[in-house]
């Protein structure tokens, strides 16, 4: 048996990798390959993460650029308590002694009523509006639960402390039916207590068609803030 | 008449009225007026659910979303999907004999997760064992359900696991909420969320394709080019990819994606939300709007459960799109508090098990978590006062998105937000506990309790009516629209963005985002990737530190949650 031998390359590796010129060629691509590699990376790559706080373990404080206010504003110093509401669509009918209430009335002719004490007696203050709008309202009543007009998560500037609310409905004086919600809500200085009436006992919040003053009456309490909270 | 007809004919009315009021387990409700039997020669259009190797498929879902496992984001497509997991083409062709014997004709999916059927009502009322009827809802509505609970043959009980859609009961609602004043435009969302570095530098979600799951409304070409050329936009046109109408299981079931459209079935500005919001933060991606109409048929109009999980399918299917936003739901409960019957488990089964093959394709599936706050079923009942969660929006296969109200400083940039909620409205960002799932082994990170069912939502965007974006339906002057239907839209375009900067600094392909976000929430990140929103709530629980029932994990900052994501995932 014949066998062949194995292919021997021409000039041994060894040899031509001794040539300097090879090697500085060799070299030289190989380093604008790198360099070129190295450019489209940086190029192409995002920007290196930069921490918040331009890599300082402490951050400076925030942008004092303060929070954009669209609607008229209200305050009340006794209570510390302040809201917004646009004065297209509220108007500001009352205003208490010390501005400790405000009541607003919108287009349609609900009405808004804020209120406030100091003290975190979230019942007692419900309470006492519940019997204030009873005595003007003789026949106010809670809706019955088949109403499905039980008031969630009771708030007022998204402080919950305490939170209680009803729905009630009842006629005035002309006999025109009247809705009430009352909602009380504390932060353990102050307790407000706001209040919507419309003329409709029958809508239903979630009837999208009818919801207009529940929907008004939310952007303005939502706008409430308790001073240092 | 006859004494001894009287008996039975009494006896007849008497169950008649008892099944109606649901005590046979059925799927109607003493509300609803029984119009009679469906036609037995009528033709009734459904859905088989398959049975997948869920052993196999659990464990695959948990390797393609886990980092640690080499199988991550090792996705499939919808035909290895269904070759891996589904029944073998010749069990498959079986199965379609079989019900071609009992009167049904049936087509399986690309992805084996289900058959498409027809058949007379009379043989659907045989091979389930029970009874089509046709009901007019206290509304109006007429619409078709089963009397009693249909039942998978013994025959085909190894291959079988569901029936869907045999109730067609309008049960799908969108949460859109609009509002008569002005609206946050594009702009002024890219500032607030820090999106704007991100635009600066070119990424505007070019090569990314988002679909748009949606019940059709008012849509036109006209509103979309209104809204482009209000705020000066420009993209790839949108690809309206209308559904098709017929009885024919081997008909494609939507016409071919086109750039022109106009659908005008209803006073509905749901599909321009959704299309408007994903054009506003996302310009150069490409829109598929995926539209189910909202004919009305003799039995009743389309808003029903069925179509969720049809429209995931054909998506997964399709295979365009990696990213999906749908801002509609249904009250994840077989009942409602007042006895009407509502989402039917096997609607319910159907979604899940396309959610499930959209996962493992690498779809992220962005979905309104809701707009009533903790009580979902409260929108349909509003006696219903349980806390409740909407589906597909608490699915573990989906990205939840909650609801807050944006604030912003002067100069437009973020100042803080608060869990939405309206509590005179009754409206507020969905959040809650899935009554079905488990809590998937990702959904782990400060906040998240310790129950054993997946909890929502995952994230949250601003979603009140007042801070909510601008849209333009039906007229040239953008008004404000709101609710979690603003907040998907969002949260999917903001995705289309990730996908852009992740595969332009070497990151790959987007991973399942709900794995990767709860992942950056667990440890702390040189740039805060969400915003931690810690006042409101979803009306009966608070926000705070971490995440929470309210908005998830919270909002992004979309520059910081880029460059978070792209580390995470180069490393």
């Amino acid at each position: 048996v014949t066998v062949a031998a194995a292919p021997v390359p021409r000039g041994g590796s060894a040899t031509r990798l001794r040539d300097p010129l090879v090697l500085g060629i060799f070299a030289g691509a190989f380093l604008a390959v790198i360099l070129v590699g190295v450019a489209v990376v940086a190029f192409r790559a995002p920007p290196a993460l930069q921490g918040p706080c331009g890599g300082s373990p402490i951050c400076p404080p925030p942008s004092s650029s303060p929070r954009l206010v669209n609607n008229a504003q209200w305050s009340s110093s006794d209570l510390s308590v302040s809201l917004e509401y646009p004065d297209g669509a509220w108007t500001k009918e009352a205003q208490g002694t010390g501005a400790r209430s405000l009541r607003l009335r919108n287009g349609g002719g609900a009405e808004l009523d804020l209120s406030g004490t100091t003290g975190s007696n979230v019942g007692s203050v419900f309470a006492r509006r519940v019997d204030e709008l009873k005595s003007t309202y003789k026949d106010l009543a809670e809706h019955p639960a088949s109403d499905g007009r039980q008031v969630l998560g009771p708030s007022i500037g998204y402080v919950h402390g305490g939170g209680v609310g009803k729905a009630f409905c009842g006629t005035d004086g002309s006999g025109n039916p009247v809705d009430a919600v009352v909602m009380a809500a504390t932060n353990g200085r102050t307790t407000l207590v706001a209040t919507l009436l419309t003329g409709n006992c029958d809508v239903s919040p979630i009837d999208d068609d009818a919801n207009g003053d529940f929907q008004a009456a939310d952007g303005v309490l939502k706008t409430v803030l308790w001073g240092d909270t | 008449m006859k004494p001894s007809g009287g008996i039975p004919q009494l006896t007849i009315a008497v169950l008649g009225v008892l099944l109606a009021a649901g005590c046979g387990g059925g799927t109607s409700s003493r509300a609803d007026h029984v119009l009679g039997a469906v036609p037995p020669r009528s033709p009734v259009r459904f859905v088989l659910v398959l049975r997948l190797d869920e052993p196999a498929l659990r464990t695959y879902l948990g390797r393609v979303g886990n980092p640690q496992s080499r199988e991550y984001r090792h996705f499939l497509t919808a035909a290895e999907f269904g070759r891996r997991f589904g029944p073998s083409r010749a069990a498959l062709t079986v199965i379609e004999r079989r019900l071609a014997t009992r009167g049904v004709r049936a087509v399986p999916d690309v992805q084996r997760t289900s058959l498409e059927a027809v058949g007379s009502a009379a043989a659907v009322d045989r091979l389930f064992g029970t009874k089509l009827e046709e009901f007019r809802a206290s509304d109006g509505m007429r619409f078709r359900a089963p009397l009693g609970r249909p039942r998978i043959p013994r025959a085909f009980a190894g291959t079988l696991t569901a029936a869907a859609g045999l109730s067609t009961r309008p049960v799908v609602a969108s949460f859109d909420i609009p509002h008569p004043a002005t609206g946050m435009s594009p702009t002024d969302l890219a500032k607030a969320y820090d999106i704007d570095p991100l635009r600066s530098r070119g990424f505007l979600g070019a090569g990314q394709t988002i679909a748009i799951w949606s019940l059709a409304g008012s849509v036109t070409n006209a509103d979309e080019h209104e809204f482009e050329s209000h705020f000066h936009l420009s993209g790839p046109p949108v690809l309206y990819c209308v559904e098709a109408d017929g009885n024919d299981p081997r008909s494609p079931r939507r016409a071919p994606c086109s750039p022109t459209v106009s659908v005008n079935d209803k006073s509905d500005g749901e599909n321009a939300l959704d299309v408007d919001t994903v054009r506003g933060i996302a310009p150069q991606a490409q829109i598929l709007d995926w539209i189910t109409r909202f004919t009305d048929q003799p039995t009743g109009a389309r808003e029903i459960a069925v179509d969720v999980g049809r429209g995931i399918e054909e998506i997964t299917q399709d295979g365009r799109a990696k990213i999906v936003s749908i801002s509609y739901g249904v009250c994840d409960s077989p009942r409602l508090a007042n006895g009407k019957p509502w989402l039917d488990p096997g609607d319910r089964a159907f979604g899940e098990q396309e959610l499930k093959a959209a996962y493992a394709t690498g779809v992220n599936v962005f979905v309104s978590s809701g707009d009533q706050g903790a009580y979902a079923c409260q929108r349909f009942d509003p006696t219903d006062e349980r806390p409740t969660v909407d589906w597909p929006g608490d699915s573990p296969w989906v990205i939840s998105v909650g609801g807050t109200r944006l604030s912003t400083k002067r100069d437009g940039t973020y100042f803080e937000e608060a869990g939405w909620e309206d509590i005179l409205n009754e409206w507020g960002g969905g959040g809650g506990t899935n009554p079905i799932d488990t809590k998937p082994d990702w959904q782990r990170a400060p906040g998240v309790d310790g129950g054993p069912k997946r909890v929502l939502p995952d994230v949250s965007a601003d979603a009140d009516v007042v801070s909510g974006p601008a849209v333009i339906s039906g007229s040239t002057t953008p008004v404000p629209d709101g609710g979690t239907s603003a907040a998907s839209p969002f949260w999917a375009a903001t995705a289309a963005l990730l996908a852009q900067y992740v595969a332009a600094g070497g990151g790959g392909k987007l991973p399942n985002l709900d794995p990767a976000l709860y992942e950056l929430a667990r440890s702390r990140q040189p740039l805060p990737p969400f915003h931690d929103v810690v006042k409101g709530g979803n009306r009966r629980d608070q926000a705070g530190p971490g995440w929470d029932y309210s908005t998830g994990l919270g909002s992004p900052d979309v520059h910081d949650l880029a460059r978070d994501l792209l580390r995470q995932l180069a490393r």
